[in-house]
């Protein structure tokens, strides 16, 4: 037996990455290196970032050539891999997100919301970045991807543009699930990866770029003005019809969103019915833990350096800092619109929070007052706007799947 | 008969749904199809939560009304 030939086959993953393919392997490490330093050293969303760039590593493993076929047999990838019947299993169906919107549904408390129902417009104001960047990517993916875009034939063309362009848009609500949902109901599968890394690693940059956008809008006199709150909870009859009503008017309205809405809405029934509370607390941490798990480590498996390593790539997550940066700035100029006709002013830094990255953009908004005015205690409104910032993205992206499928015919 | 009325008229709603509506948008250059998205899923957005505002209102009375019968 010819022995170069045995040496070759035996350390066929050395000889990989002595090629071009291997460069490209050891970038997306580099890669992958960075999003667990970020979630290791810097504690970004942790519990994402280290299971999407552990993901990434395996999915860029060199590939197990079958000595008989001569094709990649089945390692992490391929079409047993694990990692593969994990995507089948939790992504191309839709589960994962769906799972994961009980888990958020159950650890949402609505009696801020509740109580302060004005706060729910700012859900729906901080949605403009979703729109505005929708348009901004029409017009970008044709110019700055016409090879990818020329690859496509007839009307396919104008349909790819547009459903990718819906996909970066939904970036800017800073909501993973709902993003994965628009983008798999759109078949973008060779953009998922980029369309999810920047959509998570956005979430978990939300003290980082929100900020300086909310500054750059308001004046330190809006920034300190002071809000007057309760702390009485809401009615437990109001906290247990609310998930019942909100599922049957979505589903009725925007049938496309029931899905995630109503397991949105479920989880947070479990929580608030006050008969099911080891189903409450199971759905708050085990389940979350579970699917978060398994979630981050399968988006990770779509990095694949052929499908990452693009100029696409860069287009995407460019479009997505934007898109996040637009609905931070439509929360914020929303409210000062309002300030404009209201007696009692609205802290204009709470129109921020409509985003969905909960509860971290509240949290960030009631750290900035603080920082403002030691004494001023905007929590609670900025709760109200980020929750509802949670049912404005879902509706978001429901209303954008059934807008985009009729006008591409789908 | 009334429920042969009603069978005849959601058969002719989802006819007309599934023939003119959408013929008519996909005709529509890029740019359009872009603003109709945009318009429409704006003002849903806006609509929708317009909604569950109206809703959370009443859901306010009826748990105002229930805590004032219990006390």
């Amino acid at each position: 037996m010819d022995v170069w030939a045995l040496l070759k086959e035996l350390f066929s993953g050395v000889v990989y990455m002595g090629t071009f393919e291997g460069v490209k392997t050891l970038i997306m490490f580099t890669i992958a290196g960075i999003l667990i330093y970020l979630a290791i050293k810097k504690d970004y969303e942790p519990a994402l970032l280290l299971p999407i760039g552990f993901g990434a590593i395996l999915a860029n493993l060199p590939p197990i050539i079958d000595t008989v076929t001569g094709n990649p047999a089945a390692s992490v990838l391929g079409s047993e891999g694990f990692l593969t019947v994990l995507f089948n299993a939790g992504i191309k169906n839709e589960l994962f997100p769906i799972l994961i919107f009980i888990a958020v549904g159950a650890m949402i408390d609505f009696s801020p919301l509740l109580k302060e129902p004005t706060m729910i417009f700012f859900g729906a104001a901080a949605q403009f970045g979703i729109f505005a960047t929708f348009l901004l990517a029409l017009f970008l993916i044709p110019n700055v991807l016409p090879d990818v875009i020329a690859m496509a034939e007839g009307p396919e063309k104008q349909s790819l543009v547009l459903r990718l362009a819906s996909a970066i848009g939904i970036i800017g609500a800073a909501d993973g699930p709902t993003t994965l949902y628009v983008a798999n109901h759109f078949k973008l599968t060779e953009y998922m990866a980029p369309i999810s890394v920047a959509a998570y690693s956005y979430m978990s940059l939300v003290p980082v770029i929100q900020p300086p956008v909310i500054r750059a809008l308001t004046t330190k006199k809006e920034r300190t003005i002071r809000m007057t709150y309760t702390e009485q909870r809401a009615p437990r009859v109001a906290l247990i019809l609310f998930p019942i009503v909100v599922t049957a008017l979505a589903g009725i309205i925007v049938p496309m969103s029931a899905p995630l809405v109503g397991s949105l809405m479920f989880g947070n029934l479990l929580r608030e019915c006050g008969v099911l509370e080891r189903l409450s607390k199971t759905a708050q941490n085990e389940l979350a833990n579970l699917v978060t798990i398994l979630l981050g480590l399968t988006i990770g498996s779509t990095m694949v350096a052929a499908n990452f390593l693009r100029w696409d790539t860069l287009l995407i997550l460019g479009l997505g800092l934007v898109a996040f940066v637009f609905d931070t700035a439509g929360g914020v100029l929303f409210a000062k619109l309002i300030n404009l006709f209201r007696k009692n002013k609205i802290n204009p830094m709470i129109g921020a929070a409509g985003i969905s990255a909960f509860p971290m953009s509240a949290r960030v908004i009631q750290k900035m007052a603080k920082a403002e005015d030691p004494y001023n205690f905007i929590l609670m409104q900025s709760i109200s706007a980020n929750v509802s910032g949670q049912l404005g993205s879902i509706v978001a992206g429901g209303l954008v799947i059934t807008l985009v499928g009729l006008v591409i015919g789908w | 008969m009334l429920g042969a009325w009603l069978s005849m008229a959601s058969e002719a709603v989802v006819t007309a749904a599934e023939t003119a509506a959408p013929t008519g948008l996909v005709a529509l250059s890029l740019p359009m199809k872009g603003l109709v998205t945009t318009v429409f899923g704006l003002l849903g957005v806006f609509l929708v939560l317009l909604l569950f505002f109206v809703s959370i209102k009443l859901m306010q009375r009826i748990g105002a009304k229930k805590e004032n019968a219990h006390e």
